[in-house]
């Protein structure tokens, strides 16, 4: 089974790198959280250990081949409060993979807003709020849409 | 699939997130200066009442009858050029490519 697991991992953490090769093509920064949606996969099973290392690992490689350093502490901040905000929403089992997901995509860009808030030193970022929910939430309809779609085409138990 | 909930959720921070833009808009002032930072590096603070131009590196930044704006920009998306003059407290203009915001306030 340890086999097997790792395999997935590997597996799944290709995946995400693709998607945030594929997202690093959009200009100037703008994501709709493809990569995100192989996290929720796995929160979706509550496998939480796998949500954080697929999402660690993309985040390393992704920054090192496609990005720059700055972008680390705005994805690190963004990955790791969405996590924690889908994790508390799974939690609360009253929410569907959709509800989740709109949660995630929501929560990242609050994570990235505090974090532009620290570099920039300044609060006037903080004038994208409102945008960056409505954004947010839109992309996490997005997202679980996509996990939806790959739950019904995989077969095997992880 | 999709519950009940998921959809109020929706609906609900839609209704968040406007709410916060309607308290962001009453709370805009006149504002009498515009603060230019690239790499997140203040280069100056201009008065918004003296008709002026500023070039950085990559833009040209242009105060015009109290209000400031990107004149021009070697960016590929030109968003900053197209973004309209600013001149109320809580507007800012931003270039992404280029580490550029504008931004307005009332202290001096």
């Amino acid at each position: 089974m340890k086999g097997k697991r790792a395999a997935v991992l590997g597996l799944a953490s290709a995946v995400a790198i693709a998607f945030g090769f594929l997202e690093s093509l959009i200009p100037f920064g703008f994501k709709v959280g493809l990569a995100n949606s192989v996290c929720l996969f796995f929160v979706k099973r509550k496998d939480y250990s796998g949500a954080i290392l697929v999402n660690a690992v993309r985040i390393v490689v992704c920054t090192v081949c496609f990005s720059n350093p700055v972008s680390l502490i705005y994805s690190v901040s963004g990955a790791a409060l969405s996590f924690m905000a889908m994790w508390f929403t799974e939690k609360l089992k009253i929410f569907s993979v959709f509800g989740i997901s709109i949660m995630g995509g929501v929560f990242h860009n609050i994570g990235q807003i505090i974090a532009a808030t620290v570099l920039f030193g300044s609060l006037a970022v903080l004038v994208y709020f409102p945008v960056l929910i409505i954004v947010g939430a839109v992309c996490g309809l997005l997202t679980a849409t996509v996990t939806v779609l790959v739950e019904k085409k995989v077969k095997f138990k992880i | 699939m999709i519950k009940k909930t998921d959809i109020i959720l929706f609906v609900s921070l839609l209704v968040a997130a406007l709410l916060l833009f309607g308290v962001g808009v009453l709370c805009r002032q006149d504002a009498k200066i515009a603060v230019i930072t690239e790499n997140g590096i203040e280069v100056c603070r201009l008065s918004l009442e003296k008709d002026t131009e500023v070039s950085l590196s990559h833009n040209t930044v242009k105060i015009e009858n109290g209000r400031v704006f990107v004149k021009e920009a070697d960016c590929d998306n030109q968003l900053c050029v197209k973004t309209q003059p600013i001149s109320k407290t809580g507007e800012i203009i931003v270039c992404l490519p280029n580490k550029v915001t504008v931004e307005v306030k009332n202290e001096g």
